[in-house]
Parts: structure tokens; C-alpha cells; sequence
């Protein structure tokens, strides 16, 4: 049978959830936080070029380094959840394949970033 | 004959895609997310190389020996633009968000900027890269 | 820049475009344009198909709609198309044309190289030729209730309002809902059923900004939603696209940051 809802119930749909500015806001500020955070790490990366282990560890060991690293990815890290869920939610519409694949998302983002922070804490403290 | 509702959920879509023109800000719109996934996987790697740093010799040898292999920094120059574009053209967008350079030239311009300056960024970058021969202080 | 994909490229069966007849011209002096357009005829059991038009220059208007007026008085009288004002006020005639949305009674033949290939509106529901399903539109257009909302009683004269608060209408209150922006949006052909897309957005800010209107917060409790406002992601296709020169995106940017400012 043919739907028979009307259009303005449809359109209308479950209401407006109220929801959304704080993605948004929280979108733009680890943007402005990523600019100079993404300059230091190019410049992290220009140093790290071409080293060899011990200069490499030698760099990352550097306290002014690795809490520059350890900011980037907790930024990143944010921005990049985000940003993934902004596209999941556009072209994914299957309700539990579309809350799989943000929950994926935020195991993956947050994950990595747990890895990478200890990892630069073991460089840091072991020197 | 179908009767007149049935029609209705009969109707062909109008085609989107395939004969809208191509405009240089939707094109950008769609490489800013095309970066973004990129940039997503390359985080995923920084953590994998940053693991290997912290685990040995071994491992941090093997990764910068796949990192230095052809394909590798292309990789990582591929790497570098998907960086910097996104960068900038996550500058338009705070632009665009403050309500700036909305109409026409301006819109064009900044978005012909953030191309050119990813661009310039990312072969400038890798020119002092192997310029300085990457000897880390 | 022209279209990119081949007309059939990931389109649904129902949808997909044959190819159709071609309707060569009476005479053959003068110069001619040749103008591809899609037709759909729901009465029959087959599917879209472009015919493919003839028209002799001399006799006819320099706009797409004085083009398509010929054709059905003269060529072909089954093709049919929205209209009314020819002079870019009623918003009827919006269609694709040579791969953008525009008005056809202000698009200009001369300006679009080769044959003017002409669509109607990217991704909506076609009823008929170049007669889009309009309706979820009107919907969304409703919803966001475009009428004045005040409390208490009626003023005794007219409801004041200054130059300056009068001004900040200007750019909002010329939509003619032609809706050529919604329907160039990306976001929108993804997301329509939930995304109101620029024209609604942008009439929404048309009453936010109205200073005599006193529901603001509730419009925007009403617009608040990942779906309905977020799935903007200032592609700009809107503005580019709209043929009375608003600027959907910036209005759109003005009720974000109006949120961000609720909250902070």
C-alpha cells in the first residue's frame, strides 16, 4: 500500500533534534587549533626526514617536540572523528550499517590517537 | 493502464551528476573531502610510524625503508598536498563562515588561491626537503 | 566546463535516458540552433528519452523559453514546460539548462556554446517533459513557517520598523522560489528528505532577521538538526547557480553563527 502520510508529516519527519551546533562550533575551533599545530608538524616531519633511529628518538624526545605532537593528535584526532561522521551521515543511510560505521569511526580515531600519544610518551620518558 | 498514484511513484528522477556543469567551487568542495579521507588514513599511518619509533630499530628501519622506496614518497608527497590542501581550504571555509567573499569574483579567486597555494606549498616543501638533504638538528 | 558522466552512468532503470527523435527544421534558410531536451510522457509505458530540435533564429526570441514556446507552437505542441511571467519574476521556467539551473526566460541563447541541452531541475522527480514534483519542497517551505509570528494583540497602526532593521531584508525577501539552488546542491541530492536545502534556508533567515517577527528562538530551535541545516557543507552551488543573484550560502553562514551565538 502506498504511503499516506502527508507531505508536511513526511518533510517534517521526527522534529528538529535540537542538535548540531556544537559539532559544528567544535568543528571550526580544531580547525583554527590545526593551523599552527599542522605548521609544527611540518616542520616535525622536514626534521624527521631521511634520520636514522637514533636521531629520529633523539627529536621526538625533545619535551617541546613531543607535546607539540601529542596536541596535534588530540586535535586531529577530534576533527578527524568529525569530519568522518559528516560523511558517513551524507552517504550512508541504512540505519545499522550507518551506526556500525560511526562507531568504527570513533574506535578508529580515537584508537590511533591513544597509540600515537603513547607512543610518544614512551619516547619522551625513555628518552 | 496504471492508475494515477501508481505514477507517481513511477517517476523518473531527473538527472543530477551526469549533466550538471562541473563549477571549480563544487569540484574543490569534493577534493577538501577527498583530502580529509586521506588525511584520516595518514593519521592512522603516524600513529603506525610513531609505534614503530617507540618499538625498536628494527621496526622503525624496515618502516623508513618502505617510506623511502619510490612508491613510498610518492606516498608521501601525495601526503603533503592532501596536508596542505586541506589546510587551505580549510581557511576558505572560516572565510566563508564569516559571511566573506560570498559573490562573484571574490568566491572564484579564493578558491583559485587555495589550489595554487596548495600547489606552491607542497613542491616548495619537498624542495627544501631535498635541498637540505633532511639532516634533522 | 561540460557535463562529465555519460547521461546513463549509475542512474536508476527507471530513470535512464534513450535517445529520442529528432524534429528537423521546416525551411532551411536562416540560421538555426540545435536544442536537446528531455521528455518524459507519463501516459506511456516507456521510460525518458532527449529529442533533439531545430530552430530557425530569425524567427524567434533570444531567450531558452522564447526557444521552447516556438517549439510547441509551431513543432512539436506535446512539450511541456512551466511559465508565466517571461521576465524572471515568477520563478515558473527554472530549469537545467546547458548544465546549470537557471531561468529559461532569462538565459540568453547566445551565451550557451553548442547545442542547449535543457534537463529539468537536477535530481527532482519529473511529472512531466520539463514539470518537476515540487511538492516535498513546498513542504519544506512550510515547515519552516513563513509568516510573521508575534504575541499579544495586533498594533493599532502598521508595526514599526526602521531603515536600518528594513535593510537587513534586502538579498532575503527577492526568492521568487524558483528553487534552482536546492536543486543544485549536492547535499540536497543526497539528503533531500531531510535537508531543507538553500531556498527554505535562506527564506528561513529572511524571517530571523525580520525584526518585527518574535519567534526567532523558536525558528531556530526549529532549524537546529544535523539534517535540516547541517548537511550545508558550503559547496556553493547555491549562489553561483541563482539567477536573482542572492546568496543563499551567506544566508546559510548567518544562521550558523547565529546559533554558535545562543549558546555562547
Amino acid at each position: 500500500m502506498r504511503p499516506m502520510r502527508s507531505g508536511l508529516a513526511r518533510a517534517r519527519g521526527l522534529g528538529s533534534a535540537g542538535s548540531g551546533t556544537e559539532a559544528f562550533w567544535r568543528q571550526r575551533v580544531t580547525s583554527v587549533l590545526g593551523l599552527p599545530l599542522v605548521a609544527a608538524l611540518m616542520l616535525v616531519f622536514w626534521k624527521l626526514a631521511g634520520a636514522d633511529y637514533a636521531s629520529a628518538r633523539l627529536l621526538i624526545a625533545n619535551p617541546v617536540v613531543a607535546v607539540l605532537i601529542a596536541m596535534a593528535v588530540l586535535n586531529f584526532a577530534v576533527h578527524m572523528r568529525l569530519g568522518a561522521r559528516i560523511i558517513i551521515e551524507d552517504y550512508v543511510h541504512r540505519p545499522v550499517l550507518k551506526a556500525f560505521l560511526l562507531t568504527v569511526n570513533t574506535g578508529t580515531a580515537y584508537g590511533a590517537a591513544i597509540v600515537a600519544i603513547l607512543a610518544v610518551t614512551k619516547v619522551l620518558v625513555l628518552g | 493502464m496504471e492508475n494515477k498514484k501508481e505514477r507517481q511513484h513511477s517517476r523518473p528522477l531527473a538527472p543530477d551528476l551526469q549533466t550538471y556543469r562541473p563549477t571549480l567551487t563544487m569540484t574543490m568542495s569534493i577534493v577538501h573531502r577527498a583530502t580529509g579521507i586521506v588525511l584520516y588514513v595518514g593519521f592512522v599511518g603516524m600513529a603506525a610510524w610513531l609505534t614503530t619509533l617507540a618499538t625498536g630499530p628494527r621496526a622503525y628501519e624496515t618502516m623508513q625503508r618502505i617510506l623511502g622506496s619510490w612508491v613510498g614518497l610518492a606516498v608521501l608527497f601525495v601526503f603533503t598536498w592532501a596536508i596542505l590542501h586541506h589546510a587551505f581550504g580549510g581557511i576558505r571555509h572560516l572565510i566563508w563562515d564569516l559571511s566573506i567573499a560570498h559573490t562573484y569574483p571574490w568566491r572564484e579567486y579564493l578558491t583559485r588561491a587555495t589550489l595554487a597555494a596548495s600547489l606552491a606549498c607542497a613542491v616548495l616543501f619537498w624542495i627544501a626537503l631535498l635541498w637540505t638533504g633532511g639532516h634533522p638538528s | 566546463m561540460k557535463s562529465f558522466l555519460p547521461l546513463n552512468w549509475g542512474v536508476e532503470t527507471g530513470s535512464k535516458i534513450a535517445r529520442g527523435r529528432i524534429w528537423s527544421a521546416k525551411d532551411t534558410e536562416g540560421s538555426f540552433r540545435t536544442l536537446e531536451i528531455y521528455r518524459y510522457d507519463p501516459d506511456t509505458g516507456s521510460g525518458p528519452r532527449l529529442d533533439t530540435y531545430l530552430i530557425d533564429l530569425s524567427d524567434c526570441g533570444p531567450m531558452v523559453l522564447d526557444a521552447l514556446i516556438k517549439i510547441k507552437n509551431e513543432i512539436d505542441p506535446t512539450l511541456t514546460f512551466r511559465r508565466s511571467c517571461r521576465e524572471g519574476v515568477c520563478g515558473s521556467c527554472s530549469m537545467n539548462i546547458g548544465g546549470r539551473n537557471w531561468l529559461a526566460c532569462t538565459q540568453a541563447m547566445d551565451d550557451i556554446d553548442g547545442p542547449i541541452r535543457i534537463f529539468p531541475l537536477s535530481h527532482m522527480r519529473v511529472v512531466k517533459d520539463l514539470v518537476i514534483d515540487q511538492s516535498h519542497l513546498f513542504d519544506q517551505h512550510k515547515l519552516i513557517q513563513p509568516w510573521l509570528q508575534t504575541e499579544g494583540p495586533d498594533p493599532e497602526r502598521e508595526r514599526l520598523q526602521s531603515p536600518e532593521e528594513r535593510a537587513k531584508l534586502d538579498g532575503l525577501y527577492e526568492c521568487i522560489l524558483c528553487f534552482s539552488c536546492t536543486s543544485g546542491c549536492p547535499s540536497y541530492w543526497w539528503n533531500g528528505d531531510r535537508y531543507l536545502g538553500p531556498a527554505v534556508l535562506l527564506n528561513a533567515y529572511r524571517w530571523l532577521v525580520d525584526s518585527r517577527d518574535e519567534a526567532t528562538g523558536k525558528r531556530l530551535d526549529e532549524l537546529e538538526d544535523p539534517f535540516r541545516l547541517y548537511r550545508c557543507h558550503t559547496i556553493m552551488n547555491c549562489t553561483k547557480t541563482c539567477p536573482k543573484g542572492l546568496e543563499p550560502a551567506k544566508a546559510i553562514a548567518k544562521i550558523k553563527a547565529m546559533l554558535v551565538a545562543r549558546q555562547q
